[in-house]
């Protein structure tokens, strides 16, 4: 390999939701474990233990009440705030081992190594990386190295499956390229759908090396200009870059099914702001201000009763991230939209319109947000709830029992980011 | 219902009149024109409303049976419009309308007439005449400023202040400001100030001709009524207050830049080609030295443009515009050469003919964008 070719790392948090929830009780090392979807509905994230029992990502918690006793499996009502902490947490420490760092998902990063070590050294350089992490988060990971993205997702895969890896592994230069491309199903490749793996199938071609060594012509007739950049990539060839600038969300959806049927229009009316808050929050993370709300409302047609859902959407004069002004926009537009005798299921709101707070037209009559009184109101609360814990400053509009709030029985503490859930030490 | 009418004679009285029919709405009966033939006098009015706005097109043509009907404006506009340039004859027969131009034949559906909202008769008495060219200048100075958006109505109409003295126009969306004032004196005019949708007025203005010069108005309780050649407007007036926009015009503007239109609107066409989608930004850098004008897109590139011809005085100056805004104000500017009166990269600026001789003054103000 000479000193010019790429080399990328890709960083991936084993068993991650599962993982976070273990940080902070060790007594569960080795134990299997399961994160729920909203409402406590569905398994999401199974720790290694849960999926040698056999189960499923996917199946409702109560399907399995008799095995979750049986094997003490230890159920969690997700806590996107520990796993979006802990994974700000693992980002920033990858962040030390490259000045080039693309943030994939909330547990997945690609690192570009690309002259930072010699050949012989990837290996321990990426032992040095998991080490480290490991150490600094207790979260696990794996590191694939290899000459392009498609490449280092295999590598990934490779680390995580065979034990004797401890996790890493180097696939740039490896002598058994042929060999552990064909070990991986054309299914697990990075870019290669459902559907062009069952097409691919019925042509009799199984595995990664199979594909690799397709005619381009007649990749380019199957698999578009996409396909062809994912098996350049497979014999070597990097096409794809690494995409370091996260772009802005150019819309922000906050919603989520109510714990119990909402009949009453006060109550759709307090959802309809959390909801609010929860996406101009999000909105102002990525220092921007939006022009349009949309909100959402519909039965569970899942029942047989009576059904409805509508939206509409509505705009302010000159954008904003000021929570009152999209609270009393969204509450005059579910006015319109309300119906009685409904049991509403589901509410939500989708911010649009979504620009950079410094980039935004200024107006004649009205001072931009970024200038004005509102956005020291938010600045003001967002660094109250940042220091003193997540909602300790909120809107009246929300209400205060939020008995349609999301069922959340199995949370864990905010061991990060509350200061009144902070692990306790005895000793 | 049977009349004929030369084909060159009827587009002349219909053709604007489609904008005003909607395309789509809520009671479909106002996607159709009313059309009524009045043997009686030799005349037909054709009727387009959206019920804010409704425009009476009535001419002269020869009507051998008289009647009313309403029919698809988009298709009779259209039928119309292909036809060879000859005699056009229609007549209604049972529930269609008979179109037939030499060897072309078309058959109508035509909609349910008496579903058609009744149209109020248009009361001239005490009517006011004013100058239909100026009328004219007026609202082509000013219409583009208006808002499109709903969520400031008062900002979707054209600002309309009236006195013996003088009159002035204005429309803006919270970004520009378009501002005309006549000073005319005209003592029929009352002390008023109306907010106009700009749809009835526009119709007017492309309607304005050099054969009739005067158009006739009057004001009713919320609405207006135009009266000019073959056609009548009525159309409604926003309630509400108009901001005082010109409180928004800075004074202290002392950066003065004198520069050619058509170089400057060419600069513009070219260098906004890699200006980003939103908000269409271009960078105007002046100096004593330098006028240059440039865009930026992080993922397509960038493009400089330097104009040579030009006179600055005051402080070098940086800022930014939404180039169609920009490009919406000078595609107005009478004169060959265009004024700015700049202060800082965050000030509005002013943009005005240069050495305009005429007895009226026009004002743009362009509110900036940031400086990134």
């Amino acid at each position: 390999m000479s000193k010019a070719q790429k080399v990328f790392a890709l960083v991936d948090c084993n068993s991650f939701y599962a993982s976070c929830e273990r940080v902070f009780r060790p007594d569960l090392k080795g134990k299997p474990i399961g994160v729920l979807s909203n409402n406590d509905g569905c398994i999401v994230a199974l720790s290694h233990e849960l999926k040698k029992l056999g189960i499923q990502r996917g199946v409702p918690a109560f399907k399995i009440r008799n095995e979750t006793v049986r094997h003490k499996i230890t159920l969690f009502s997700s806590n996107y705030a520990l796993y979006g902490d802990l994974s700000a947490r693992v980002m920033s420490i990858l962040s030390q081992f490259t000045p080039e760092l693309e943030i994939y998902s909330i547990d997945e990063a690609f690192l570009s190594l690309t002259g930072f070590a010699e050949d012989s050294n990837l290996l321990a350089y990426g032992r040095e990386i998991k080490e480290t992490v490991e150490k600094c988060t207790g979260v696990p990971i794996s590191v694939g190295i290899a000459t392009t993205k498609t490449l280092a997702k295999i590598a990934n895969h490779v680390a995580k499956k065979y034990r004797k890896f401890n996790g890493v592994f180097n696939l740039a230069g490896h002598p058994q390229m042929r060999k552990v491309l064909e070990s991986i199903s054309v299914k697990d490749i990075w870019g290669v759908g459902f559907r062009y793996s069952k097409m691919l199938n019925k042509r009799g071609i199984f595995n990664a090396w199979e594909l690799s060594i397709q005619p381009d012509m007649w990749v380019l007739e199957k698999m578009t200009i996409i396909g062809m950049r994912t098996i350049r990539e497979l014999r070597g060839e990097p096409c794809i870059e690494l995409d370091m600038i996260q772009e802005p969300k150019k819309g922000i959806v906050s919603s989520k099914s109510f714990s119990k049927p909402v009949t009453n229009k006060q109550e759709l009316y307090e959802a309809v702001a959390q909801y609010t808050v929860c996406a101009l929050d999000k909105l102002r993370r990525q220092s921007s201000v939006a022009h349009d709300i949309m909100v959402f409302l519909t039965t569970n047609p899942f029942k047989d009763e009576s059904q409805y859902a509508n939206y509409i959407s509505g705009s302010l004069p000159t954008p904003s991230a000021y929570v009152p002004e999209f609270i009393t926009l969204a509450k005059d537009l579910m006015n319109e939209i309300y119906k009685d005798g409904y049991r509403y299921k589901k509410a939500g709101v989708m911010i649009s319109g979504i620009e950079s707070q410094y980039q935004a037209e200024l107006d004649f009559f009205q001072p931009a947000y970024v200038d004005d009184y509102r956005k020291k109101v938010m600045d003001t609360i967002d660094y109250i709830n940042k220091r003193l814990g997540k909602d300790k400053i909120t809107f009246a509009a929300v209400g205060v029992g939020q008995e349609w709030s999301m069922r959340r029985e199995f949370l864990s503490r905010n061991y990060t980011t509350s200061w009144n859930e902070l692990p306790i030490v005895k000793a | 219902m049977k009349f004929s009418v030369e084909k060159k004679d009827l587009v002349a009285n219909i053709q604007s009149l489609y904008n005003i029919a909607p395309s789509k709405n809520a009671l479909p009966i106002l996607t159709n024109y009313l059309i009524e033939a009045n043997p009686d006098d030799n005349s037909i009015r054709f009727t387009a409303t959206d019920l804010d706005i409704t425009v009476i097109a009535r001419f002269s043509l020869s009507v051998s049976e008289g009647g009313r009907l309403a029919v698809s404006a988009k298709d009779f506009t259209e039928i119309i419009n292909s036809m060879p340039e000859a005699m056009i004859h229609c007549e209604k027969i049972e529930d269609k309308l008979h179109i037939s131009c030499g060897h072309v034949d078309f058959d109508l559906h035509c909609a349910d007439v008496e579903q058609y909202p009744l149209i109020p008769e248009a009361n001239l008495e005490n009517a006011i005449e004013i100058d239909a060219r100026m009328f004219r200048k007026m609202v082509a100075n000013t219409h583009f400023a208006a808002s499109i958006e709903a969520n400031r109505p008062i900002f979707t109409g054209i600002y309309w202040k009236l006195s013996p003295e003088y009159q002035i126009m204005a429309a803006t969306d919270g970004k520009k400001i378009a501002d005309f004032q006549l000073n005319q004196s005209h003592p029929d005019l009352p002390e008023t100030e109306k907010i106009i949708p700009p749809k009835g007025l526009i119709f007017l203005r492309k309607t304005v001709n050099d054969e009739n010069k005067k158009i006739q108005m009057r004001f009713e309780s919320n609405r207006v009524l135009f009266h000019y050649g073959n056609f009548t407007v009525f159309s409604h007036v926003l309630e509400g207050r108009y901001p005082e926009y010109r409180k928004a015009m800075p004074t202290e503007n002392n950066n003065i830049l004198t520069v050619d239109k058509s170089l400057l609107l060419d600069a513009i066409r070219r260098i906004s080609i890699l200006s980003p989608d939103e908000p269409f930004r271009i960078k105007m850098e002046i100096n004593a030295t330098k006028l240059e004008i440039s865009s930026k897109d992080r993922e397509r590139g960038e493009a400089v443009e330097q104009i040579d011809k030009y006179e600055f005085a005051g402080e070098p100056t940086k800022i930014a515009f939404n180039y169609k805004y920009l490009q919406s104000i000078l595609n107005v500017i009478e004169t060959d050469k265009v004024l700015f009166k700049l202060s800082n990269s965050q000030g509005p600026a002013l943009i005005y003919n240069m050495d305009l001789e005429a007895n009226y003054e026009v004002t743009f103000l362009l509110m900036p964008l940031r400086i990134t």
